[in-house]
């Protein structure tokens, strides 16, 4: 079996960020897209770590933890203005959410 | 300390035209609505003025020998041009000086009657005015280079604006305020010119300087100009042709022929304001420009004959219309314009201490003649001469003083005009125009002519009103001051002891002032004499039979003057035909394109793609979403593309970084 080379890391990568962004564009209620969206801040992680194994340096894991960190943080955010949206819409479907246009 | 041994007023000239000014600040931003204390500041500040410029004259007379004194610094720095201000003190300023301060007070002091019917912010603005306009005078005739006079030039040009439309809400005042303005503006371009050109020449906005340095020019030119392409102009035709422009200046403020339409027309200002700015500032610093840079003029020798015709023509076309004016002041007007015309024709033969010495004794009998007229028209309310008569009886000061101004200004002996005048004469016979020579005499004639013919007509004869007149006693002293120095202000420069000669030009006065001619003054003499006579045989009993016989009689002749020649009806084509084609030009250019085009066009165009963009914002986030992905999908590609490179060298190269 040939080794896992940095090709695999990314194909995987590349996959799971294009589940991400299917997620985001088509998921109709506000948690499927932040579901979605964590997906894609893993993809970019996996990304980073796979670089920094391959290229031997540090700066990719430390990247890594960054971005778990600021994206439990954003979660936090997310989850709360979906509650925002649904104390004034009483409804959380995104294609529902569209009062601001011309 | 004793400050008046220790100091050297020369040192403090600038403070003559500051005194003024600092009043015109006071008095418009603190004190416009206070009559009494408005017209205090004004006119201590111009006393002032003329106490500092008094002590200045004497130290001259003191002195005259002693070079002028000149203290400058640069204002301001261009690239490699230095604008320098300072003050400039010679015989010349120094005696202006005295003089413009001192008739400027003269008259503000008259004004606090002559307004008194004003109502509280118009007396105060116009005192405010009064100052910067003697404050403007004063530093143009302490500038000590062109640069400088230019500034103060243009100040002159808007406070005569400010104050000929004074009475704003009259139209024919606002019309006459403007007229003046733009007529002026028409000859100010050329100094402008000619001062920038001069410059390029020299490399020098000095009067002093600039006399050695047009030298240096003729041997040297270092910058030619061409008319037509590949052929330049000679150094002596440049030097002749920028003096000529900057004599334009002239030509525009004081009223030269063809510019002189505007100060017919200013006589709608105030009577005050006309007798300032025909007395002592505006018209008078045109002739003081070109004397106070008579040394430079002296290099253009052609330009000198140029102003001593235009000087001629101007004297001699004004001198006729004046005849057949009805308004008393506007009488006293083409009389200005005819003096100045004969003092530019003095200065262009080469008689500088005549023009300088007719613009001193002028500005006297000429402020003088003008406050007595407001002084008439205060008591009267009419400018017409036909509804005055036998004011001799009723108002006996100003009776007095306008005799004694008319005589001057006739050249009477011993009234101040006729040793000016005569010098003036004598000085013109000694020149080789034919022309000239005949154009004076005609001019003498006038002159004594109609200023009697006012004189008669308004002084004796029968009165025409049923109001008994009143003169003030503000009014009438400032006449009684004016009287005497038009009596008296002559003799300073007698033939036999000509102390404003030595004063004004030390260094050598003219030839023809050393063996006083016979023949001209004479002449001169017999003319206005005569004048006199013939204007006491038609006017003086039943004027107005005789004057419409003349009027009868002499139909065409009359047509013409009252049609000022035409002039006014020349510029006025000129004007509606290339002004106005070329605005309907600019106009359409403004209009149609800058503004239909560029302007409104882009804002259109923001619009009308508004109106149809705004569909994109559907207000759902996934759609945008979906055009973000997109965008950067393309912009991803894009820059592959470019560069080339889809494979792993963008990861080496990262990686490389990374290292």
């Amino acid at each position: 079996m040939a080794m896992t080379g940095i090709n695999h890391y990314l194909i995987l990568s590349l996959i799971l960020f294009s589940i991400g962004v299917f997620g985001v564009l088509t998921r109709r209620s506000a948690i499927g897209i932040l579901l979605s969206l964590e997906l894609m801040f893993n993809a970019v992680n996996i990304n980073l770590v796979a670089f920094s194994h391959f290229l031997e340096s540090i700066s990719g894991h430390i990247f890594a933890i960054f971005i778990i960190a600021v994206a439990a943080a954003e979660s936090c955010v997310g989850l709360a203005i979906i509650i925002c949206i649904y104390r004034t819409f009483r409804d959380i479907r995104a294609d529902r959410i569209n009062t601001l246009k011309w | 300390m004793n400050i008046f041994e220790a100091t050297n007023f020369i040192d403090y000239a600038w403070m003559v035209p500051f005194f003024p000014f600092f009043a015109f600040i006071l008095i418009s931003l603190f004190t416009i609505r206070n009559r009494s204390l408005s017209a205090f500041i004004s006119i201590s500040a111009i006393l002032l003025s003329t106490l500092f410029a008094s002590a200045i004259l004497y130290d001259r007379l003191l002195a005259a020998q002693a070079p002028p004194v000149i203290r400058e610094i640069t204002w301001l720095t261009a690239g490699q041009v230095e604008f320098p201000i300072g003050i400039l003190v010679n015989n010349l300023s120094a005696a202006m000086m005295c003089i413009v301060s001192f008739v400027a007070f003269l008259i503000q002091v008259y004004s606090t009657s002559y307004m008194e019917n004003e109502e509280e912010t118009g007396f105060c603005r116009y005192f405010a005015f009064m100052s910067l306009f003697a404050a403007s005078m004063l530093g143009l005739v302490i500038s000590p280079n062109f640069f400088q006079i230019y500034i103060f030039w243009e100040l002159v040009g808007l406070c005569s604006y400010l104050l000929i439309g004074f009475w704003y809400r009259r139209p024919a005042a606002a019309q006459a305020a403007k007229k003046a303005f733009i007529v002026t503006r028409f000859g100010d371009i050329g100094f402008l010119i000619g001062i920038i050109m001069l410059y390029l020449m020299t490399k020098s906005f000095s009067f002093n300087a600039i006399p050695a340095l047009i030298e240096t020019f003729r041997a040297n030119p270092g910058i030619m100009w061409s008319i037509v392409p590949g052929q330049y102009l000679s150094a002596d035709t440049t030097i002749n042709v920028v003096m000529f422009l900057i004599f334009c200046g002239a030509i525009g403020k004081s009223a030269m022929f063809p510019l002189h339409v505007w100060l017919p027309d200013a006589m709608e200002g105030p009577t005050p304001v006309s007798a300032l700015i025909h007395a002592a500032t505006m018209v008078a610093a045109g002739v003081y420009m070109v004397a106070q840079t008579y040394d430079i003029f002296r290099a253009a020798p052609h330009t000198l004959t140029i102003i001593a015709f235009i000087g001629g023509i101007t004297a001699f076309m004004a001198a006729t219309m004046a005849v057949v004016q009805n308004d008393i002041k506007r009488v006293l007007a083409y009389s200005t314009i005819s003096h100045l015309g004969t003092m530019m024709l003095a200065l262009g033969i080469g008689a500088l201490v005549a023009g300088t010495f007719h613009l001193m004794t002028h500005a006297f009998f000429k402020a003088l003649l003008f406050l007595c007229a407001g002084s008439i028209i205060h008591a009267l309310h009419t400018n017409d001469i036909w509804e005055m008569g036998n004011l001799r009886q009723s108002m006996k000061v100003t009776n007095a003083a306008f005799l004694i101004g008319a005589l001057a200004m006739s050249g009477i002996p011993p009234f101040s005009g006729f040793w000016s005048k005569d010098e003036i004469f004598a000085a013109i016979f000694a020149s080789p125009h034919l022309i000239l020579k005949i154009l004076a005499c005609f001019v003498n004639f006038l002159t004594a002519f109609y200023i009697f013919r006012v004189y008669f007509t308004a002084f004796l004869s029968k009165d025409r009103y049923d109001i008994t007149p009143h003169e003030y006693p503000a009014m009438t002293i400032p006449l009684i001051i004016l009287a005497v120095f038009s009596t008296f202000g002559g003799f300073v420069g007698t033939p036999w002891n000509n102390c404003f000669a030595a004063f004004i030009s030390p260094e050598g006065s003219h030839g023809a002032h050393a063996a006083f001619p016979i023949f001209p003054v004479a002449l001169s003499l017999v003319i206005s004499l005569f004048a006199i006579a013939t204007a006491y045989a038609l006017y003086a009993r039943e004027p107005e039979r005789f004057e419409a016989l003349l009027r009868e009689r002499y139909k065409t002749v009359y047509s013409v003057l009252l049609n000022k020649y035409w002039i006014d009806d020349f510029w006025n084509a000129v004007v509606s035909v290339v002004m106005a084609s070329l605005s309907r030009a600019a106009s359409f250019i403004d209009g149609a394109i800058i503004d239909g085009i560029i302007v409104n066009g882009s804002a259109r165009l923001a619009d009308e793609a508004g109106k149809y963009l705004r569909y994109e914002e559907s207000g759902s986030v996934q759609h945008y979403a979906v055009i973000i992905v997109i965008s950067i999908v393309i912009i991803l590609l894009a820059v592959g593309i470019m560069h080339g490179h889809f494979s792993m060298d963008l990861i080496n190269s990262g990686g490389a970084l990374i290292r």
